[in-house]
């Protein structure tokens, strides 16, 4: 019988990857999730506020703490250069990544006629502007002939209208924008490109109470309840894995059966 | 941790039903979750290949898998499917309704052609089982106070305009509805139900060079240039079917290498015109 060359599921020995984003808890569980799998993870805050610096380096001891190389740094990824140059010092320290995970989050909920261009800019510019700029880096320095990944968080809020998230839907539907269109450009240079639609989880700014009966909101989630980061990591190392070189150009959603509502 | 939850070996030890189980799609999903540590039963008609299968199975996961011949057009087979699954196993705690009938029956009439026996047997097989084994299992769960999984499989045709097999996609986009709604339904009781969406996958390797030239010649048309092989399904399904998946449901996993997601316009074609939007 002839036989399939199969890969592991749930194997990351020997890569490198790069998770940017760590304004929300999750980025902190990918990092570790991908260490554990057994990579090396370099991470890079998305901006340069000071707690967000903080996660990151945080989340790089997680990673040594496991065993695996990490390294940290400080981007801000609303400046093209400063994510190239970024992507080409972690090359130079780190190794050039196969896996890049953009974890950006800079959510605004504000009526649109009160919403300032400064405000509607910095949420397009980190939340996809950033998406933009990793990628792009990240394919400029990616060593050809290996398989890549390029997994985006976004949120279910870019994919059902909500009231007050105008801007911030835009940059997040933005988002699934570039990974199916990236889907198709670097498909056949073995690299996939994937979203990971996370609902709402118990980090979301606004949620409200985890009372079932005070908060409307949790009545309306089918699970009846917010979702956790480690719910989200195994599909991220699912999907960075060689196993996953068939998985491509879609949206996979973690959130509780939200968007069976549509 | 993030690989433990990927453990379908408990305690306690997880059982799953695989329909279909004995070949292709289903058998490599069978082999990726024995692997992963679960007690596995395939159910599909013939007794001679379920035999084949069940060697494998348990040369991959080290656990005889059990199996049982069933008609999973038949609501009576599908609950005694599950009934003896149970009995010997003690437990069930996922249902995978992979069992179905792609190309066979009627593929390639035109609407007028298609006789009534052909349209049935096409919606029996691929919508009426994922029904009768839906809820043989969950009747067992919610004896036994809940909690499980029901993992679907439908097909890329579902979602797309597929003149040439209109039947099979209709029956496969009523298991993506049946999903959802049952995912709604089973929500309170904790069972999980999801769905594996695939395109053009390749049942088994190329047994010729002949064959593998066919596989690279069809997959010349696909994003990843290539056809999927079945085994990419199993590490998806154990995601799904394991615990690192609680916070998914009502979900359709489509797995296709970009075939959806790039569809309106030929693999590899590149628009050429400059910012601003001046078609030439």
């Amino acid at each position: 019988m002839p036989e399939w060359n199969r890969k592991p599921g749930f194997d990351l020995s020997g890569k490198k990857a790069m998770v940017v984003g760590f304004a929300n808890p999750l980025g902190r569980a990918l990092a570790s999730g991908f260490a554990e799998a057994g990579a090396d993870v370099a991470v890079a805050s998305a901006t340069l506020d000071g707690d967000e610096v903080m996660e990151a380096k945080r989340a790089a001891k997680d990673v040594t703490k496991l065993g695996r190389q990490s390294f940290s740094q400080g981007w801000d990824v609303t400046l093209p250069t400063n994510v190239q140059v970024g992507l080409k010092q972690v090359t130079k320290e780190f190794g050039k990544p196969t896996i890049l995970v953009y974890n950006a989050d800079y959510p605004l909920a504000k009526p649109l006629e009160k919403t300032t261009d400064a405000e509607f800019a910095r949420v397009q510019q980190v939340n996809m502007n950033g998406a933009y700029y990793s990628a792009r880096s990240f394919v400029r320095e990616f060593p050809e002939g290996e398989s890549g990944r390029l997994i985006f968080v976004t949120g279910i809020f870019g994919e059902r209208g909500i009231e007050n998230l105008t801007a911030y839907a835009a940059a997040k539907a933005g988002v699934v924008g570039l990974s199916a269109a990236l889907s198709q450009e670097l498909g056949g240079r073995g690299m996939t490109s994937n979203c990971i639609s996370t609902g709402w989880m118990d980090y979301t700014a606004g949620r409200g109470g985890d009372e079932i009966g005070a908060n409307l909101l949790l009545r309306y989630i089918p699970m009846r309840r917010f979702g956790h980061v480690d719910e989200v990591s195994a599909l991220a190392v699912l999907l960075a894995s060689d196993a996953a070189g068939y998985l491509n150009g879609q949206v996979f959603h973690v959130d509780g059966g939200v968007t069976t509502h549509l | 941790m993030v690989l433990e939850k990927l453990r379908m070996d408990g305690p306690p030890r997880r059982v799953v039903i695989v329909t279909g189980g004995s070949r292709g799609l289903g058998k490599a999903m069978a082999i990726s979750l024995a692997e992963a540590g679960a007690d596995i039963c395939i159910a599909s008609r013939t007794l001679g290949q379920l035999e084949s299968a069940a060697a494998e199975i348990e040369a991959a996961g080290g656990r005889a898998p059990l199996i049982v011949p069933t008609n999973v057009q038949s609501s009576a087979e599908c609950d005694a499917l599950v009934a003896k699954t149970v009995e010997h196993f003690g437990r069930l705690d996922v249902m995978l309704n992979n069992a179905g009938i792609g190309d066979r029956r009627g593929a390639g009439s035109r609407l007028w052609d298609l006789s009534d026996g052909d349209w049935q047997d096409t919606i029996e097989v691929n919508l009426h089982s994922t029904f009768y084994c839906s809820r043989a299992a969950a009747r067992r769960m919610i004896e036994r106070g809940g909690g499980g999984v029901i993992l679907n499989v439908a097909s890329g045709t579902a979602l797309r305009a597929t003149p040439n097999s209109f039947a099979y996609a209709a029956a496969k986009a009523g298991v993506i509805s049946l999903t959802k709604s049952l995912a709604g339904m089973l929500v309170g009781e904790d069972i999980r139900v999801n769905c594996i969406v695939p395109g053009y996958v390749a049942q088994q390797p190329p047994a010729t060079e002949e064959d593998a030239e066919r596989l690279r010649s069809r997959g010349r048309f696909n994003t990843v240039r290539r056809l999927g092989e079945a085994w990419e399904l199993g590490p998806l399904a154990v995601f799904l079917c394991s615990d690192a998946s609680s916070y998914v449901t009502g979900e359709s996993f489509i797995i296709d290498g970009g075939g959806i997601a790039g569809g309106i316009a030929p693999t590899g074609f590149v628009p050429e015109f400059a910012a601003g939007g001046t078609h030439a």
